[in-house]
C-alpha cells in the first residue's frame, strides 16, 4: 500500500526535519531515496512535493544549505539550523501527539498496545 | 550504471528551462535529481533520451512548472495565518477608528482626521489587499479569481477617493469616476453573468446586481456635473468681480474727497500700508487660483475663473505661509494703532486664527480681502466727513 498524497503532504515537513535530523546533510535525492527504504516503498515522495517544501523549510530559515560542484552539476546539500533543530524536535513531538489522538479518535486496534 | 556526459546534462537543463522554469536554485535541484536517477537506474548502454522522457513524466501532471509554482506559493503563503490574523486585526482597526474619527468630526474634537485617515489609510492598503490576496488563493478557478479582482480594485479606489477627497489631495474626483466606470462595466457583467447561470444563485445575483446600479446611481445624483461645476465658477468669480469693481469706485471717491494730495490713503499710513499688503496678498492668490493678477470684464470671455481651491494648497510653500504671518501681523499692528470703529474686525475670515487658514478657501478669502479694502476706504472717507 501506497500512502496518499494528501496524507503525505501533512507530515512532509517533519519527515524532511527528522531525517535532516538524523544524517546531518543530505540532498533531495538522497531524501526521496532514504525515505523509501525506511518505509520499504510506502512513501514515495514526490519531486513536486519535495522540493517546494525544501525550499519553503529554506525561506523560513529552518535549514542552511551548501552547494558542491559534480563535474557540470551542483548539488545542494541541505542541514538543519539552529531553529531548524528546535523546530525538528517540536514537529516530531506534535506529530507523535496526533497520533495518539488519532488512535483513540478513529478507535484503532493497535498491535503495540 | 549510465555515465551522464556534459551534452547529456546540457540537454536537461535546457529542457527544463524551456519549460517555463526560472527559480534557478529549484533548476539545479531538478537536474541533479534527474541525474541521479538517470545515473542509478539506466543500464549502461540504455537509451538516454527515452528513459528521459519516460521518468519526466513522473515529475508533475501538467508540465515542470507546476513544481515552480507550488514552491512560490509556499513562499507567499508561508504567513498564510499570520496574514489572516493581520487582515482580521487590521480590519477591526479600521473599522472602529473610523467610527470614531467620525464621531470626534461631529463632535467637532480634536483628532478627528488623524482617526479618519489612519483608519482609511489601513483599509486601503492593508485590509483590502490582504483580503483579496487571501480570497484569490481559496478560489480555484480563473473566472472567481478575475472576478474578486474586479471587485478589488473598485473597492480599494473607492476607499482612496474619499480619502483624498476629505485630505483635498489631487485626483480624488477621477479615482470616483473610476470606480463608478470599472464597477459598472467591468465587475458588474462578469458577476452576473458567472452567478445568473446557476438556479441556486440566481436570485441574489440579480438583486446584488440591482444594488450596484441603484447605488452607482444613488453617486451619481449626488455628483456636480462638470457643467454645473463651471457655471458656480463663473457666478462666483463674478461675485469677486463685482465686489472689486465697488472698490475701484470707493477708490475713485476717496481720491475726488481728497484734492490735496494724490494718493488716495496718504494721510493714515498706517491705513496705507495695510491696504497695500491686503492688494499684495490678493494679487497673489488670484495669481495662484485664476491664474491672473487682476481680474478684468473680459474674464468670462478670456476663461479666466477663480478656482475653488483650498488656501491650505496655496500655504504649501514655506515663503506663502511666511506672506500670511506677516499679514496676520501687519493687520495686529494696524489695529494696534487705530481706534475704535477704525479697526479691521478679522473674525471668522482667513487672517482670524493660523490654524484656520488650512481650511479656508481661496475664493473665500479673497473677497474677504476686497471687503476689509472697502471698509478701510469707507473708514477714510468717513474720517475726511468728520473734519
Amino acid at each position: 500500500m501506497i500512502y496518499s498524497s494528501e496524507l503525505i503532504k501533512g507530515t512532509l515537513k517533519t519527515i524532511i526535519l527528522k531525517l535532516l535530523k538524523d544524517n546531518k546533510r543530505m540532498y533531495g535525492y538522497e531524501i526521496t531515496q532514504t525515505v523509501k527504504e525506511l518505509t520499504a516503498g510506502k512513501i514515495q515522495l514526490t519531486e513536486g512535493a519535495l522540493y517546494p517544501s525544501l525550499h519553503a523549510l529554506e525561506a523560513d530559515g529552518l535549514l542552511t544549505t551548501e552547494t558542491e560542484y559534480i563535474g557540470k552539476r551542483v548539488r545542494k546539500y541541505y542541514s538543519l539550523s539552529q531553529q531548524g533543530k528546535i523546530e525538528s524536535k517540536q514537529k516530531v513531538n506534535e506529530f507523535s501527539d496526533f497520533l495518539n489522538t488519532m488512535v483513540y479518535l478513529l478507535d484503532i486496534k493497535t498491535n503495540f498496545a | 550504471m549510465f555515465i551522464l556526459t556534459d551534452e547529456h546534462i546540457d540537454f536537461i537543463l535546457k529542457d527544463i528551462k524551456d519549460n517555463g522554469l526560472e527559480n534557478e536554485d529549484l533548476i539545479l535541484n531538478l537536474l541533479d535529481h534527474i541525474c541521479c536517477i538517470i545515473e542509478e537506474n539506466l543500464e549502461e548502454n540504455g537509451n538516454f533520451e527515452e528513459y528521459y522522457q519516460s521518468i519526466k513524466s513522473t515529475f508533475y501532471h501538467k508540465s515542470y512548472l507546476e513544481i515552480e509554482e507550488e514552491t512560490n506559493l509556499l513562499l507567499t503563503f508561508k504567513n498564510y495565518y499570520a496574514m489572516k490574523k493581520v487582515m482580521l486585526f487590521s480590519g477591526i482597526f479600521s473599522a472602529s477608528i473610523l467610527s470614531l474619527g467620525i464621531i470626534f468630526k461631529f463632535m467637532h474634537w480634536p483628532g478627528a482626521s488623524i482617526g479618519i485617515v489612519l483608519s482609511l489609510g489601513v483599509l486601503s492598503f492593508v485590509f483590502l489587499p490582504l483580503l483579496f490576496t487571501l480570497r484569490v488563493k481559496e478560489k480555484s478557478n480563473t473566472r472567481d479569481k478575475i472576478l474578486l479582482v474586479a471587485g478589488a480594485i473598485p473597492a480599494i479606489l473607492m476607499s482612496l477617493s474619499v480619502l483624498f477627497k476629505i485630505q483635498h489631495w489631487p485626483y480624488a474626483n477621477i479615482m470616483g469616476y473610476l470606480t463608478i466606470l470599472i464597477l459598472l462595466f467591468i465587475y458588474l457583467p462578469l458577476f452576473y453573468t458567472s452567478g445568473v447561470k446557476h438556479q441556486e444563485t440566481k436570485i441574489n445575483t440579480i438583486i446584488t446586481s440591482i444594488i450596484i446600479i441603484v447605488g452607482c446611481g444613488l453617486f451619481l445624483t449626488l455628483v456636480v456635473t462638470p457643467k454645473t461645476q463651471k457655471a458656480q465658477l463663473v457666478k462666483a468669480t463674478a461675485n469677486i468681480y463685482r465686489s472689486q469693481q465697488i472698490l475701484e469706485k470707493e477708490k475713485i471717491l476717496l481720491l475726488k474727497m481728497n484734492n490735496s494730495s494724490a494718493e488716495s490713503l496718504s494721510n493714515n499710513s498706517n491705513s496705507k500700508i495695510i491696504f497695500d499688503e491686503l492688494d499684495l496678498f490678493k494679487t497673489k492668490l488670484l495669481k495662484f487660483s485664476a491664474g491672473i493678477e487682476k481680474l478684468d470684464s473680459a474674464f468670462i470671455a478670456n476663461k479666466y475663473y477663480i478656482e475653488d481651491v483650498m488656501l491650505g494648497d496655496y500655504l504649501n510653500g514655506q515663503k506663502e505661509e511666511e506672506q500670511l504671518i506677516n499679514l496676520r501681523q501687519a493687520v495686529l499692528v494696524y489695529n494696534k494703532s487705530t481706534l475704535g470703529n477704525q479697526k479691521i474686525n478679522i473674525e471668522t475670515t482667513f487672517l482670524d486664527d493660523e490654524s484656520t487658514g488650512f481650511i479656508q478657501r481661496v475664493p473665500t478669502a479673497i473677497s474677504e480681502i476686497i471687503q476689509i479694502q472697502i471698509q478701510l476706504i469707507q473708514s477714510q472717507r468717513e474720517l475726511m466727513a468728520i473734519k
